[in-house]
């Protein structure tokens, strides 16, 4: 018989209150938000790497 | 620089000069190139760590000048030695009739190694940073110097200065990056030559050589070929993790009448995070200005002209190792008044798994920690064993630092760091990818004293997506979610609130 190598784990009185998945830490809406910031992001790096591409370094 | 003789004498010459003008002396031979800058520098760097032996190796066969030379220098007419010398600095004493056996003993600094060309003296140095700066410096690495048949180490960032003619400042900075990494077990060994020889022609007008630099693609070109793909930024177009607590993103100011916009580098204070997110990994940033570029080493804090600000530590080939950079937004040298201009470009090589960029990483991490942190309040009696994380935001004290890392150093290092053993258990049993990317929620007060100061952190995998970056872990306030590949989450792992060290590199 193999021995289990990850501890049990057992919840408290706080940790009972939380969700199980983190994902829900976050609403519907802060999750919307999230998406459309990190989306963002993705675009300005496109927009900045087209700006750049024709810059001499010394 | 005097060319006779380069040679002699046969192996080495040992020196202790004490005084500006022996150093100067023992120097002399180097001395009237187009630009002894960053010898010198090298040599105050050196004497600020106390070097008294100066041994001048000659007839070195640098592996980065030799390629140099086979490019570049035997095809010219004249007649250009084949080799270069290398300059060994050890802060005690030795002997010239012991150093063949005693050289581990005089505790060895580093070396620079100087070719024989007038444009440009430094092929390569490795020097510890000057004692004032040690705490700044953030991507030093280790390398093994043979001396003589001696093994030695020398800790610091390679430096590196242009020859002027087969490489310029971008071949010499791209460089610097890329022997750091080398150093570090990242990437193979490349030499000085190939950062010219091997740069895409066809992505300029001109010629290549002689070399008149590289334009931004042909150094991104570079460093993917070289097994370094670099995350790219223009400043003015920086990105923000967006955290409705950071300061805002920067607008550019309106120009008055008849004058041209101001160059973003004097208005995108977005330039120190992004820096500093990578400088944290360990990773150096390479800085492209209108007509220069220059390696970034490290970051301070200091209280002057206001609490929190940011100084730099540059690697600038053309004048030296470990030079302070005050301020990013009007960047002069407080030490010479060399005025550099504002930034323009970013390039930061990292191994090619890093895929998830740090500011998507920050953005999820933070926005997390805070709403795991404030559920944990809710749920927690009074009074609370924890300022959460929204309390810190009110009072200014929240902030985020961010830093790729190993995943096995990460593990390796965590039991150093003061976490409870249950959390040090679950993170040595998880299976995290090689890459992972760590935002950790840090008490500014805790940290201003000195005290441990990390209240929580989110661990990212570093092959997600910028669109949708993957959270492995989430730990705060003694309260730990962790991810298991099969998609289950181990939860809840329990340890205690107590804050603990940063695992990002130097002071956070």
């Amino acid at each position: 018989m193999s021995e289990t190598v990850l501890p049990p784990l057992s919840p408290d009185s706080v940790t009972d209150k939380l969700p199980r998945d983190p994902s829900d830490l976050l609403t519907g809406d802060e999750r919307h938000e999230l998406d459309d910031d990190l989306a963002q992001l993705a675009q300005l790096r496109r927009e900045a790497e087209t700006a750049s591409a024709s810059l001499r370094l010394g | 620089m005097q060319l006779t003789d380069w040679n002699e004498p046969d192996p080495a010459e040992v020196l202790h000069p004490a005084s500006d003008a022996e150093w100067d002396a023992a120097l002399h031979r180097y001395w009237g190139s187009l630009n002894d800058a960053p010898l010198r520098r090298c040599i105050e760097v050196a004497r600020s760590l106390g070097a008294t032996t100066l041994v001048i190796e000659t007839r070195y066969l640098d592996i980065d000048y030799r390629s140099e030379y086979s490019a570049y220098y035997s095809r010219q007419f004249a007649d250009i030695p084949d080799s270069a010398h290398r300059l060994h600095f050890f802060r005690d004493k030795l002997g010239a009739g012991s150093l063949w056996q005693d050289a581990a003993q005089a505790r060895y600094l580093g070396y620079v190694v100087v070719r024989p060309a007038s444009t440009g003296l430094v092929s390569r140095a490795l020097l510890p940073p000057p004692p004032e700066l040690a705490e700044a410096v953030r991507t030093g690495v280790t390398e093994k110097v043979s001396f003589f048949g001696q093994p030695l180490t020398a800790t610091g960032v390679p430096f590196a200065q242009q020859d002027a003619q087969l490489g310029a400042c971008a071949q010499a900075a791209a460089w610097m990056c890329h022997y750091s990494a080398h150093l570090r077990g990242d990437t193979a060994r490349r030499t000085k030559a190939d950062f010219s020889l091997m740069a895409d022609a066809s992505l300029q007008p001109n010629r290549g050589l002689p070399s008149g630099g590289l334009t931004v693609v042909q150094l991104s070109d570079l460093f993917r070929r070289f097994e370094l793909p670099a995350m790219f930024y223009a400043v003015g177009d920086l990105p923000s993790p967006r955290l409705p607590w950071q300061p805002a993103d920067p607008v550019p100011p309106s120009p008055a009448a008849g004058q041209a916009p101001l160059p973003a580098g004097h208005w995108d204070h977005r330039i120190i995070p992004v820096t500093c997110r990578h400088l944290n990994s360990g990773n150096p940033v390479l800085v492209g200005t209108h007509n220069h570029a220059f390696v970034l080493c490290g970051y301070r804090r200091t209280e002057t002209p206001q609490k929190g600000w940011i100084e730099f530590v540059r690697h600038d080939d053309q004048a030296g190792p470990y030079l302070l950079v005050t301020n990013v937004l009007n960047d002069i040298d407080p030490s010479t008044g060399k005025l550099y201009g504002p930034w323009r470009t970013m390039h930061v090589p990292v191994p090619e798994k890093l895929w998830l960029a740090p500011e998507a990483a920050e953005g999820k991490g933070g926005r997390y920690l805070v709403n795991a942190s404030s559920q944990i309040a809710t749920a927690s009696s009074q009074p609370l064993p924890f300022t959460s994380l929204k309390d810190l935001i009110a009072a200014d004290r929240l902030a985020l630092r961010t830093y790729a890392i190993r995943s096995n150093n990460f593990k390796r290092n965590l039991s150093g760091r003061g976490l409870p053993p249950s959390i040090v258990q679950e993170y040595a049993l998880a299976r995290l990818p090689r890459f992972i990317w760590v935002v950790e929620a840090i008490d500014r007060q805790l940290r201003q004293a000195g005290q441990p100061a990390v209240v929580g952190e989110a661990v990212l995998d570093a092959t997600s997506s910028d669109h949708a970056p993957e959270e492995i872990a989430l730990h705060v306030h003694g309260v730990m979610w962790l991810q298991q590949t099969s998609r289950k989450i181990r939860f809840p792992i329990l340890g205690d609130p107590r804050p603990y060290e940063s695992g990002g590199v130097g002071v956070a």
